[in-house]
């Protein structure tokens, strides 16, 4: 009969495997002979497995919850790159976006702007022939009227400016475009509408004669003119050469009005910067003087329509032709005026010579 | 040892070439473990995850298999590392594999005999520690619910981490571990009290010996 109770020093020790293995295995020979001891180490080694089944089961749970923190962390940061890196990418499009349409709304501004027939880039284009012309001019014999200088560059506005020298009795500039080139090669680099006067044609009689129109819109309306010869602008930079007559008789032979070639060729420096155009509804021409520019005088010629531009000066005035219609050139500074025909018989038939 | 539709596979190769390159000493690891450092695991687990999921999805498991070996394994590396005389003789990785390993075998064993295709031979199946003991444990793990959590603390980390009563007596507020023995003495009363309430005898053990 086993002396062994519950309150056993030793059931403890047994339970927590304190004791060792020849002393457990005794141990338990001498709690089996006392079942209530026995029942009760059993119970207790039921509890104590149970305790450890759940402090296992607890360890499981905390791996597996650290390791879902960790996958979330990782996601999360991975994700917080993402966002970033959407982000960067949605406002490097926006920027972009942006800036195109900046660049569009400037590129549009800049095209009304170079619509505006003062334009400072046309001047300089105009500066930069000219000298080209006049370098050219000085390796010439016929040396006594210039070539004008014609850049125009909206096709609706129907805009051509040009720089028409007076060197005769009777000069004339005239302003065509059967052919369109970009004399200066700018054209393209303003964005400007490629609208461009190319073709300076030489008259083969003995007034010096200088034929331009604006392109409307694509229209030519102009016919060639047999007893015009044509340089183009292109070829006459290109080569250096200096516009004249081609029958080389130039200036001189025009004898018909020596009186005013001589007042004339005094003022052989007096240019003309002529723009053309359009004003929807209204088919009067006008002449708006917009002052001097570099020497030249700026004129604004409305509603002259597809025509040649011709001026003239004769006898201490200037006129201007239209196609077949002769107009008083009135020059006053600053204003807007209709251009008024040509009444008097006698200067129309010199104007028609 | 070979199962059917089981590939054994030699630790010896596969250990070395699965085995990742080890961040800590296995010292170090080991001391973190005595001292407690549950977050060690945490370690362990991204270190080894791929090496035992590899061995688990060759050997007919899944992932989520996997998971749970892999938890298993850490669960036992952590309880034995605890025991008062535990020596790490060999690498932490091969001591680590060979517990997966086991865990998992037993597993697959468990799922044989539930589907009544048992290929163990009968010395293996007494062998295995396992056999025989069929009580229902379910029963304590519920009953722990209601106790106390200061008792719960003091009863897991007395029988399942093994921690002394000075590291109890701290962890959880008493003065001393003469304090922390008596507390824990009662917390397991209080445990059988609750059972012995809520349970009979017929409810402890599913096969109770006569």
């Amino acid at each position: 009969m086993s002396t062994m109770n519950l309150n056993d020093p030793r059931i403890e020790a047994y339970l927590n495997q304190e004791m060792s293995e020849v002393d457990a295995q005794k141990f338990e020979r001498e709690a089996k002979a006392n079942p209530e001891v026995w029942y009760h180490i059993q119970f207790q080694q039921f509890m104590i497995q149970g305790i450890r089944e759940e402090g296992a089961a607890e360890l499981k749970d905390f791996i597996a919850n650290r390791m879902t923190e960790e996958i979330e962390d990782d996601f999360t940061s991975r994700n917080i790159w993402w966002s970033v890196a959407v982000t960067l990418i949605i406002l490097a499009v926006g920027l972009g976006v942006t800036y195109k349409f900046q660049w569009l709304d400037g590129e549009a501004k800049t095209v009304v702007a170079k619509n505006d027939v003062n334009q400072g880039s046309e001047k300089s284009a105009l500066q930069k022939l000219e000298s080209q012309l006049s370098e050219s001019k000085s390796q010439s014999a016929a040396d006594t009227f210039l070539m004008p200088e014609i850049f125009a560059d909206n096709e609706d506005a129907n805009i051509t400016t040009a720089d028409a020298p007076i060197d005769d009795a009777v000069s004339r500039s005239s302003l065509k475009d059967e052919k369109r080139s970009d004399p200066l090669g700018n054209m393209e680099k303003m964005n400007v509408a490629p609208f461009v006067v190319s073709t300076i044609e030489l008259n083969t009689v003995s007034r010096s004669k200088v034929l331009a129109s604006t392109n409307n819109l694509g229209k030519n309306k102009r016919k060639n003119e047999p007893s015009i010869k044509g340089d183009t602008v292109t070829d006459y930079l290109n080569k250096g050469r200096i516009a004249q007559s081609t029958d080389g008789e130039g200036i001189e032979s025009n004898s018909n009005s020596a009186s005013t070639f001589k007042k004339i060729k005094s003022e052989a420096n007096t240019q003309f910067l002529i723009t053309l155009s359009e004003q929807s509804g209204i088919t009067k021409p006008q002449v708006n003087m917009r002052g001097w520019a570099e020497g030249k005088i700026n004129l604004t010629i409305w509603n002259a329509g597809s025509v040649d531009v011709l001026i003239f000066h004769l006898e201490e005035e200037y006129y201007i032709q239209l196609g077949n219609d002769f107009y008083y050139l009135p020059l006053i500074p600053f204003s807007m005026a209709d251009l008024k025909p040509v009444s008097d018989r006698a200067i129309l038939e010199k104007l028609k010579q | 040892m070979y199962y059917e539709g089981f590939t054994f596979i030699d630790e010896s190769v596969l250990i070395p070439r699965a085995m990742p390159n080890q961040t800590r000493k296995d010292s170090e690891i080991v001391a973190r473990i005595h001292d407690g450092d549950r977050e060690v695991l945490i370690d362990l687990y991204k270190q080894f995850e791929a090496m035992i999921s590899n061995h688990v999805f060759q050997n007919s498991g899944n992932e989520e298999d996997a998971k749970d070996i892999l938890q298993d394994t850490l669960v036992a590396l952590w309880q034995n590392v605890r025991k008062p005389n535990f020596e790490l003789t060999v690498q932490l990785s091969t001591y680590l594999f060979a517990i997966a390993k086991n865990t998992w075998l037993k597993q697959l064993d468990k799922r044989k005999r539930l589907k009544g295709e048992n290929y163990i031979t009968g010395k293996e199946i007494a062998e295995s520690p396992n056999v025989g003991q069929q009580m229902d444990y379910s029963i304590v793990r519920k009953a722990m619910d209601s106790l106390q959590d200061r008792c719960r603390n003091i009863l897991i980390m007395f029988y399942f981490d093994g921690f002394d009563m000075k590291t109890i007596a701290a962890a959880n507020g008493l003065a001393s571990a003469s304090v922390a023995k008596a507390k824990k003495h009662q917390c397991l009363k209080g445990l059988e009290g609750i059972i012995k309430q809520n349970y009979s005898a017929s409810d402890f053990y599913l096969n109770v010996e006569s």
